[in-house]
C-alpha cells in the first residue's frame, strides 16, 4: 500500500513536470507571411515571393500558411502577432522577442551592380534591401527569406542553394533545439545519401546510407510543385563567435550545406513546409528553435558576410581534389551516365515520332540534344585549375598544383569581392607567417615601429584589419588592448575582428585597389 | 494532320467513287491547310544564319553570367520576320533547357510579345541542349533561339518584345530566376 502511494506520487510529480515542460513559453512572436485577406501577389515567378513553389501550387496554397503557423505558435507561445509582409515594418520586430519571416517584406532598395567607370567591368554588387542596415532584431528565417532578407545585412545565412527537400542529415542531435523546452524524440532512419554529398570533393568517406530525420511530410522532390527549402554555405560558417551549424539536409549540394543554423540572433530554418506539412517532431523542434533564438536575442552579428561567394581555404581542398585521377574518373562517369540515359530516352522519343505521336516540349528537347563531352583529363584540369590566376605558375601539372596549394596554404587570401578567387599574399609569405596567425599583425606593427619595410607592414595591416591608424603607437595600443579578443574570419573578408559587436569599425574589408590608394596618402 | 487524313482514306475508301470524292476532298483540304500555314522562306533562313553569326552580346561575368541580345531579320518580300535571340553563357555556367518536376531548378522560358498583325509561324527553333544530372537538360556556352513570324503588310511602327526567363547556375551558385527582354522596332 505504501509502495503504491509512493509510486503514484512519483508518477504525479513526473506528469506535472512533463506538463510544465509543455507549457507555453512567455515569448512574444511575430509571424510575417501572406494573409488570405490580401490579394495574391502578381509575380509568382519571383523566388522572393514564391520560394520556388510552382505558380499552380502557390495559388492552391495561398492564405493557408498563416493559419497553420498561427495554430502552432499559439500552442507554444503566450503572445502571437501575425502580419502580411506588405504591411510589415521594422518597428513591429522591435516590439516582439522573435520575428518569424515566412515571406519577405516589400523591398526598400533594388540590387545595385557597381561597374568600373573606365573599363565597364563588374566591380561589386550591393544586395537588394528588404530591411534597413540597422535591422538587428532576433529573427527566424524560413527557407528563401534567410538570404533574400539577410543578404544586405551580411548574414551568413546566405543563398547556397534553393534546393532543400524535406529530410535533415548530419544533425547535431545533442543541440538545445532537440532537447527542449518542448520535449520530443528525434526519429532517425537510415536513408540513401544524396548524390550531391557523395559526388562532392568531401564526400568520399560518407556511407551510402546515412541517418536522416523527417522534417516535412512533403518536399519538392515529390514532384507536386512544393515550396523549396534553402541551404546556406557551410564553409567558414563557424569561423566567428555566435555562429553554429546545427544540421544539413537533403539537397543537391554537399554535406556541409546548412539547413539549420544560427548567425548571431538570426536563425535559419531552411525547410520550407508550413506546420501543415511538418512532422509532429519537427513542430516541437521548430518551437524550440524559436525559444533558442530568443535566448540569443542580444547576440549581434560581429562578422558580416557581404560576399556570399568569397572562397575560404577549404576551397583549396576542393581544388586539390580536382587534380586527382579519382575526381576526373568521377566526372567521366557522371557524363557517361547522363549520355547513356539520354540515349535511351532519345530512342524512345524517336519511336514515338515514327509512330506519329505528339511530342511534348521535353521530347523535342531530348530529340534536339547532343551528348556531353567529358573531354580529356588535360581539358578537365584546364577548366578547373586553369581559371585560377596562380595556375600561370603551376600550369596543370597535378603534382606542382598540389605542392603549390600545400606550400602556400598559410598565405592564401581572397579580396573581399573575389568570387572563388584565392591568391597568395606575398607579403605574409615573405615573413613566413600565416595570415591566420596573429603574430603577423604583431610583426607588421613591429616593422612599423622600427621603420623597416613600412609599406609592406602597412599593406598587411590594412589588408587584415578594418583599422587605419596613422602612427605605429596607435597600432600598438590597439593591438595590445585587443589581441586577446581578436579572431580571424575568412568569410568576413580575411580580416581580424574583435570579439565584440560594438568594438569593430563599421567599414568593410578593403580590396587591393583601396589599399594601394591609402598607401599613397 | 495530313498523316491522319491518309489513314482515314485507306480505311474508308472501298469503292472508286468514294475514292475520287476523298481525293478531291484531300486536295482541297491540303491546299487550305497549306495556305493557312505558310512556310518559312529558305532565303530568310539563310539570312538568319548570317545575322546570328554577327549578333553580339555584352560581356558576361560571374555576377551576371548570361547576356542576351536579339535582332530582327526580314524576308525580302517583307511578309516574314525572324526574331533572332542569342544568349551568351559564362564558361562553367549553364541555364536549364528542361527540368523534371522533381528537381528544384527553373527551366528557361522564351518570352514573346507580338503586336497586332504579327503572328508566330510555328514554335521557337531551339538550340541543342545537353543531358545533365537527374534527367535535367542544360544549355551552355552560346545559344540561339529563333522565332519566325508572318507580318501583315498594314502594320505600322510597332515593336516586338522578346525575352529569356532563366535561372543560371554553376557548381557553387544558383542565381534566382530572372528575365532579360529586348524591344525590337518593326520598321516595315
Amino acid at each position: 500500500m505504501k509502495n503504491k502511494f509512493i509510486y503514484s506520487f512519483l508518477v504525479a510529480i513526473c506528469l506535472s513536470f512533463g506538463a510544465f515542460a509543455q507549457e507555453k513559453q512567455n515569448i512574444s512572436v511575430l509571424y510575417v507571411g501572406y494573409s488570405a485577406d490580401k490579394p495574391m501577389p502578381e509575380n509568382l515567378e519571383a523566388t522572393s515571393i514564391a520560394g520556388g513553389m510552382t505558380p499552380v501550387r502557390f495559388k492552391a496554397e495561398y492564405g493557408k500558411r498563416m493559419p497553420a503557423f498561427k495554430q502552432l505558435l499559439e500552442r507554444y507561445f503566450t503572445k502571437v502577432t501575425l502580419v502580411d509582409p506588405r504591411d510589415y515594418n521594422e518597428e513591429m520586430s522591435a516590439n516582439v522577442d522573435v520575428t518569424i519571416f515566412d515571406e519577405a517584406p516589400t523591398p526598400i532598395k533594388a540590387r545595385v551592380i557597381h561597374n568600373d567607370p573606365e573599363t565597364g567591368e563588374f566591380v561589386s554588387m550591393e544586395a537588394a534591401k528588404y530591411v534597413s542596415d540597422e535591422f538587428n532584431h532576433a529573427a527566424l528565417f524560413i527557407g528563401h527569406t534567410s538570404s533574400v532578407i539577410g543578404s544586405s545585412l551580411g548574414s551568413k545565412l546566405d543563398w547556397y542553394c534553393l534546393c532543400l527537400d524535406r529530410h535533415a542529415h548530419h544533425i547535431k542531435t545533442d543541440h538545445a533545439i532537440f532537447n527542449g523546452p518542448f520535449k520530443t524524440s528525434i526519429t532517425l532512419k537510415d536513408m540513401e545519401t544524396p548524390s550531391g554529398v557523395l559526388g562532392a570533393f568531401d564526400g568520399a568517406d560518407v556511407p551510402k546510407k546515412i541517418p536522416m530525420w523527417e522534417v516535412d511530410t512533403e518536399g519538392y522532390m515529390d514532384g507536386n510543385g512544393f515550396r523549396v527549402g534553402m541551404v546556406a554555405r557551410g564553409w567558414g560558417f563557424e569561423d566567428s563567435p555566435n555562429s553554429e551549424i546545427i544540421s544539413s539536409g537533403v539537397c543537391t549540394k554537399q554535406k556541409t550545406a546548412v539547413a539549420l543554423g544560427r548567425h548571431g540572433n538570426f536563425f535559419l530554418w531552411g525547410f520550407a513546409g508550413s506546420p501543415e506539412y511538418m512532422t509532429a517532431e519537427a513542430k516541437k523542434v521548430f518551437a524550440n528553435a524559436i525559444v533558442y533564438t530568443n535566448t540569443h536575442k542580444n547576440d549581434q552579428l560581429i562578422v558580416r558576410k557581404y560576399n556570399e561567394r568569397i572562397a575560404t581555404k577549404t576551397y583549396l581542398d576542393e581544388l586539390a581534389y580536382y587534380t586527382t585521377q579519382a575526381s576526373y574518373n568521377s566526372h567521366v562517369k557522371f557524363y557517361e551516365e547522363y549520355n547513356k540515359s539520354n540515349e535511351k530516352r532519345k530512342v524512345a522519343v524517336e519511336k514515338m515520332k515514327a509512330e506519329g505521336k505528339e511530342l511534348s516540349q521535353m521530347d523535342k528537347i531530348i530529340l534536339n540534344s547532343k551528348p556531353q563531352e567529358a573531354g580529356t583529363r588535360e581539358a578537365y584540369l584546364a577548366k578547373n585549375i586553369g581559371r585560377n590566376a596562380w595556375s600561370k605558375i603551376t600550369g596543370i601539372d597535378t603534382i606542382a598544383v598540389r605542392k603549390y596549394l600545400k606550400d602556400n596554404r598559410p598565405y592564401f587570401f581572397s579580396e573581399p569581392d573575389g568570387f572563388y578567387d584565392l591568391v597568395v599574399d606575398e607579403d605574409a609569405k615573405s615573413l613566413q607567417l600565416a595570415n591566420t596567425d596573429i603574430t603577423l599583425l604583431d610583426t607588421a606593427i613591429t616593422l612599423l615601429e622600427k621603420g623597416e619595410e613600412v609599406e609592406k607592414a602597412r599593406r598587411i595591416l590594412l589588408r587584415y584589419t578594418l583599422e587605419n591608424f596613422t602612427s605605429p603607437t596607435a597600432w600598438r595600443t590597439w593591438f595590445n588592448k585587443n589581441k586577446s579578443k581578436l579572431f580571424f574570419s575568412e568569410v568576413g573578408g580575411f580580416v581580424w575582428y574583435i570579439n565584440d559587436a560594438t568594438a569593430n569599425p563599421k567599414g568593410r574589408p578593403r580590396n587591393e585597389k583601396e589599399i594601394a590608394s591609402l598607401l599613397l596618402n | 494532320m495530313k498523316r491522319k487524313l491518309h489513314l482515314y482514306f485507306s480505311i474508308k475508301s472501298n469503292d472508286m467513287n468514294g475514292k475520287a470524292l476523298l481525293v478531291g476532298f484531300l486536295v482541297c483540304f491540303t491546299s487550305v491547310v497549306w495556305s493557312q500555314t505558310p512556310q518559312v522562306s529558305p532565303e530568310l533562313k539563310q539570312k538568319v544564319q548570317v545575322a546570328a553569326s554577327k549578333l553580339t552580346t555584352t560581356e558576361t561575368h560571374a555576377m551576371d553570367p548570361v547576356a542576351v541580345n536579339a535582332t530582327l531579320v526580314w524576308s525580302a518580300d517583307k511578309t516574314q520576320v525572324a526574331v533572332v535571340m542569342k544568349g551568351a553563357i559564362e564558361v562553367g555556367w549553364h541555364i536549364y533547357a528542361y527540368v523534371p518536376e522533381t528537381e528544384p531548378y527553373i527551366a528557361t522560358d522564351l518570352r514573346l510579345e507580338l503586336p497586332k498583325g504579327v503572328s508566330a509561324l510555328g514554335d521557337w527553333v531551339l538550340p541543342t541542349s545537353k543531358p545533365y544530372e537527374n534527367g535535367i537538360y542544360v544549355y551552355e556556352d552560346e545559344v540561339l533561339f529563333v522565332q519566325y513570324c508572318t507580318v501583315d503588310t498594314t502594320i505600322g511602327n510597332v515593336s516586338i518584345k522578346s525575352g529569356l526567363y532563366y535561372q543560371t547556375c554553376d557548381i557553387h551558385k544558383c542565381f534566382p530566376p530572372t528575365t532579360k527582354s529586348i524591344e525590337l522596332k518593326l520598321n516595315n
